[in-house]
């Protein structure tokens, strides 16, 4: 074998420098491509077999390994849909054709249809709200839209009141009536129907007695310039009694066995359901009457019909829709994935991993769990190549390659030298 | 890693140092605006990944800010008393040289009378009496027509103050759910909820208010009696506009949300603000005023009637002041309006034809009126009975504010000095609540207001980091240049 060997070694040697060179121009090509992951050339000695008087030079393999779990630094933007991981999950997106692949490239913006894509074209993809993916299938994953939503109505159900009744009213004859109509006091609460309209509510609270409130619900439609008269009865009318003593301090009265027995005041008044709405109920159980002025709060479940303003998109990657008039809902749960051994994932175009045979299966879940990690909003998680790091590369490599060249100079010389033994 | 994460890190210490430099302008530009409060960037730091503005503060004391608009209110209400006051003041009684007061005009006529009643068949002096009678009604005419355009400007006050009202929830509305989504959305949000501030501030100028927050920042107004202004929606607030004021309109009451909250019929009254002044001066000052006038009126027709003297029992009939009517009206009972229909009795006015004998003589309603039946020269029996009855005590509405019982001189003395007190006493409120005023407003600008100094030390600061960052770039720049040069 001998010098023959000695060139094809040289050879090899050459051809794994190069390799290592070609890593580190790709380093240095992406330094700042968002979510690149460096690759690094190893190298794995060839031993020919031999004796201990023969050396037979072997030769170099070279082996690409790739520092896919390996993160990089964050910065942040100004985009809200600009998003990095702290952790060590992966982002699942699709190609076009639908492919499922992990990626920690981040920097989605909606296409022309309003789905996320980021910067090689891949759409992020998550489950909808409620329905959250788990374990190792990717069914039911969905793109993320951010233009296409709708706020459905909520019709409201529930109202909670708090507030006071003024102790020291003066006490009225009875319910509003004509001509005078007089009540104590009176307030409005805006609720919803079924199909998002607002539906007003006046609130009229008749100090009857002492401690004794008569509380009616008008609908406002009803009304005659949001006052009396009103052309039909109270939705519902109730006494409330208050308890003054030591024992309720202002507070609604609680029935007490006595002597002499005590009846509970009512709690709540229901507006009935309606063909367009369901049954309201009014919550005045927070209700006071103490020596302050009369104030009424209310806080109503439900909202109307309304699109989409903005979206949001928190830590535990639940994307929320904020709707124009103030409400948000939640639309999205972006779901985080791993492999057991994510260094070996099959890297694609564009940032992009696939899962292969020797990375293992897709293990999915919810930002936050198993070591996932959660979102960062604003933010982009940068390669990880460093400069100095692949220039000192590139100087090794270098410096190789010249030493491999030269070692095959010296067989080449060295064969000539045989040649011309002959003459 | 290193060199990229350093240079990584000095690129977010520019970019966090820009946004609080643009802060500490925002600040700076704001530092003359009443309404503005001043902002402070909240940094955040990233595990290995620099440094970042998480959210935008805002200095800002609630309870400081409520006290300040219920001052706002209180302010607001007096300062409209006041200047009704001052005007209504300023026009009837203000000016004692030009004795253009009604009591000043009774005295002159009181006077001019004992005159006359010396040289009784001096038709001049008689003349003279018949011009005080005419100033005396002219001034009871005028102050009248001016009580009255008062109470109109009070009532188209009121109906610009509730325009401007509507005006600011339609604005508070929309800032309202601007800043809903953007405490939803996190982003900054400091410079609505300044508007916000801002607007009920105004509010609180024309009515006095209370608000409740709700989630995510929203917020609801009720007014200080309780009555829904703003929740959800805004509430109709309405007034309808009375053009004409006379003595016996009423003005319309402002009704928010369906409930009466001004006037006598309030079902839940409002308690402070321009609308509780101007409606104050409409439906009490003005109108106590106006009765003073009429029962003054009153008191002259009555005062001046002629009594039958031929003892065949016709009634009693108005004399030298008369008004659209001829009968004497009830005694202590305001008659609405009379102050301005009061006149002199056209047959005692010889620029009407009548003869201004008639006021020694009698007779202005017939022969059976005539108290000088003889039609002696010097008869002074009638003038010393209207001298008399000048300076007797005689019974006063109570309803009308002044002296109950008194002679129509000092009656009508006693309705200037009622006017007199309540201007000073609005006066002296007013400047109470304006120097309250100041010190809420003072007190809230220690709170929230920029200090130019503190700013420009944080300009300093800013500065001083910004160009460490830049030099460290420039540090990494210069090291990754040397390795550079290696590659040969």
């Amino acid at each position: 074998m001998g010098l023959y060997g000695v060139m094809r070694t040289s050879v090899s040697g050459m051809s794994a420098q190069t390799n290592k060179l070609s890593t580190v121009a790709d380093n240095i090509a992406n330094v700042n491509t968002v979510g690149y992951k460096r690759a690094e050339t190893e190298f794995m000695s060839l031993i020919m077999p031999g004796t201990n008087g023969a050396y037979n030079s072997g030769s170099v393999a070279s082996n690409v390994r790739r520092f896919i779990t390996d993160p990089g630094s964050t910065t942040f933007t100004t985009s809200k849909t600009d998003l990095a991981l702290n952790g060590n999950g992966y982002f699942l997106v699709s190609d076009t054709a639908g492919n499922i692949m992990l990626t920690r490239a981040g920097s989605f913006v909606p296409d022309a249809n309003g789905d996320l894509v980021n910067t090689a074209g891949y759409y992020l993809m998550a489950a909808p709200a409620g329905s959250p993916i788990s374990g190792s299938s990717t069914a039911g994953l969905v793109r993320v839209n951010v233009t296409q939503m709708t706020q459905q109505a909520t019709a409201s159900t529930t109202g909670t009141v708090s507030g006071n009744l003024d102790v020291n009213a003066p006490i009225l004859a009875g319910p509003p009536t004509a001509p005078a109509y007089a009540y104590t006091s009176k307030s409005s609460i805006v609720t919803y129907d079924y199909v998002g309209r607002q539906v007003t509510l006046d609130v009229y609270a008749t100090k009857t007695g002492t401690d004794k409130w008569l509380i009616q619900v008008y609908d406002n439609a009803a009304s005659t310039n949001n006052g009396f008269p009103y052309s039909s009865g109270p939705l519902d009318s109730n006494t409330f009694t208050f308890d003054t003593t030591a024992a309720g301090q202002g507070k609604l009265t609680l029935a007490s066995a006595g002597p002499p027995p005590v009846p509970a005041s009512p709690t709540s008044l229901t507006a009935p359901a309606t063909a367009n709405a369901p049954a309201f109920n009014l919550d005045l159980s927070q209700l006071t009457q103490v020596n302050a002025s009369y104030s009424f709060l209310p806080k109503v479940d439900g909202n109307a019909v309304s699109q989409i303003d903005s979206i949001d998109i928190d830590k535990m990657g639940v994307v929320s829709a904020i709707f124009q008039n103030g409400t948000k809902q939640n639309v999205y749960q972006i779901e985080l994935a791993t492999v057991p051994s994510p260094d070996n994932l099959d890297p694609r175009v564009g940032n992009a991993y696939s899962v292969s045979l020797a990375s293992g299966s897709l293990q999915i879940g919810n930002p936050g769990s198993s070591g996932l990690g959660t979102i960062q909003s604003n933010a982009l998680e940068q390669s990880n190549a460093d400069l100095g790091n692949e220039l000192t590369s590139m100087i090794e490599a270098q410096r190789g390659f010249t030493a491999n060249s030269k070692v095959f100079q010296t067989g080449d010389d060295l064969l000539e030298v045989l040649v011309n033994l002959k003459r | 890693m290193s060199l990229t994460v350093a240079l990584n890190t000095a690129k977010q210490s520019l970019s966090a140092n820009g946004v609080q430099t643009a802060i500490v302008s925002r600040n700076n530009a704001g530092a003359n605006d009443a309404t503005y409060s001043r902002k402070s960037a909240l940094l955040v730091t990233q595990p290995g990944g620099g440094v970042y503005v998480a959210s935008i503060g805002r200095a800002a004391d609630s309870a400081v800010f409520r006290h300040m608009l219920g001052a706002n209110s209180s302010s607001a209400g007096q300062s409209a008393i006041l200047s009704s006051l001052e005007k209504l003041s300023g026009a009837t009684v203000d000016d004692p040289q030009n004795d253009q007061s009604v009591s000043a005009k009774i005295s002159a006529l009181l006077s001019t009378l004992e005159q006359y009643s010396a040289s009784p068949d001096d038709t001049t002096l008689a003349q003279n009496v018949v011009t005080k009678a005419l100033a005396t009604v002219d001034a009871l005419n005028s102050d009248t027509n001016t009580v009255q355009e008062m109470r109109g400007q009070a009532d188209a006050d009121m109906a610009t103050s509730v325009s401007t009202i509507n005006t600011l929830l339609q604005k508070f509305q929309e800032v309202n759910a601007t800043i809903v989504k953007g405490t939803i959305a996190g982003s900054d949000i400091t410079d609505f909820l300044d508007t916000r501030d801002g607007i009920l501030t105004s509010l609180s100028e024309q009515l006095g208010i209370r608000t409740a927050n709700g989630p995510n920042n929203s917020m609801s107004i009720y007014t200080d009696s309780g009555v829904t202004l703003f929740d959800i929606v805004p509430r109709s607030v309405t007034f309808a506009a009375t053009q004409n004021y006379t003595a016996t309109t009423t003005g319309n009451a402002v009704i928010i949300d369906g409930v009466p909250v001004t006037g006598a019929n309030a079902v839940m009254p409002l308690q402070s603000g321009k609308l509780v002044g101007l409606s104050t001066v409409r439906d009490q000052l003005a109108t106590t005023y106006q009765s003073q006038l009429d029962e003054v009126a009153r008191g002259l027709i009555s005062i001046f009637s002629e009594a039958d003297q031929s003892a065949s029992a016709l009634p009693t009939l108005t004399g030298l002041f008369t008004y659209t009517g001829t009968t004497i009206p009830a005694s202590a009972t305001i008659v609405p309006g009379l102050a301005g229909t009061i006149k002199v009795n056209a047959a005692v006015d010889p620029a009407q034809g009548g003869n201004s004998m008639r006021i020694r003589d009698g007779g202005i309603n017939g022969v059976a009126y005539v108290y000088n039946t003889t039609g002696a020269a010097g008869f002074t029996g009638r003038i010393s009975q209207l001298v008399n009855l000048m300076t007797t005590q005689s019974s006063f509405d109570p309803a009308a504010g002044a002296s109950t019982s008194a002679s129509i001189i000092n009656f009508a003395t006693s309705s200037t000095s009622w006017l007199e007190a309540k201007r000073s006493s609005a006066s002296a409120d007013s400047d109470y609540q304006s120097t309250l005023l100041d010190r809420s407003n003072q007190a809230l600008s220690n709170v929230r207001g920029v200090n130019t100094d503190d700013e420009m030390a944080k300009m300093l600061e800013l500065e001083r980091s910004y160009s460490a960052s830049a030099k460290l770039i420039a540090t990494v720049d210069q090291m990754l240049q040397s390795l550079l040069a290696a590659v040969r």
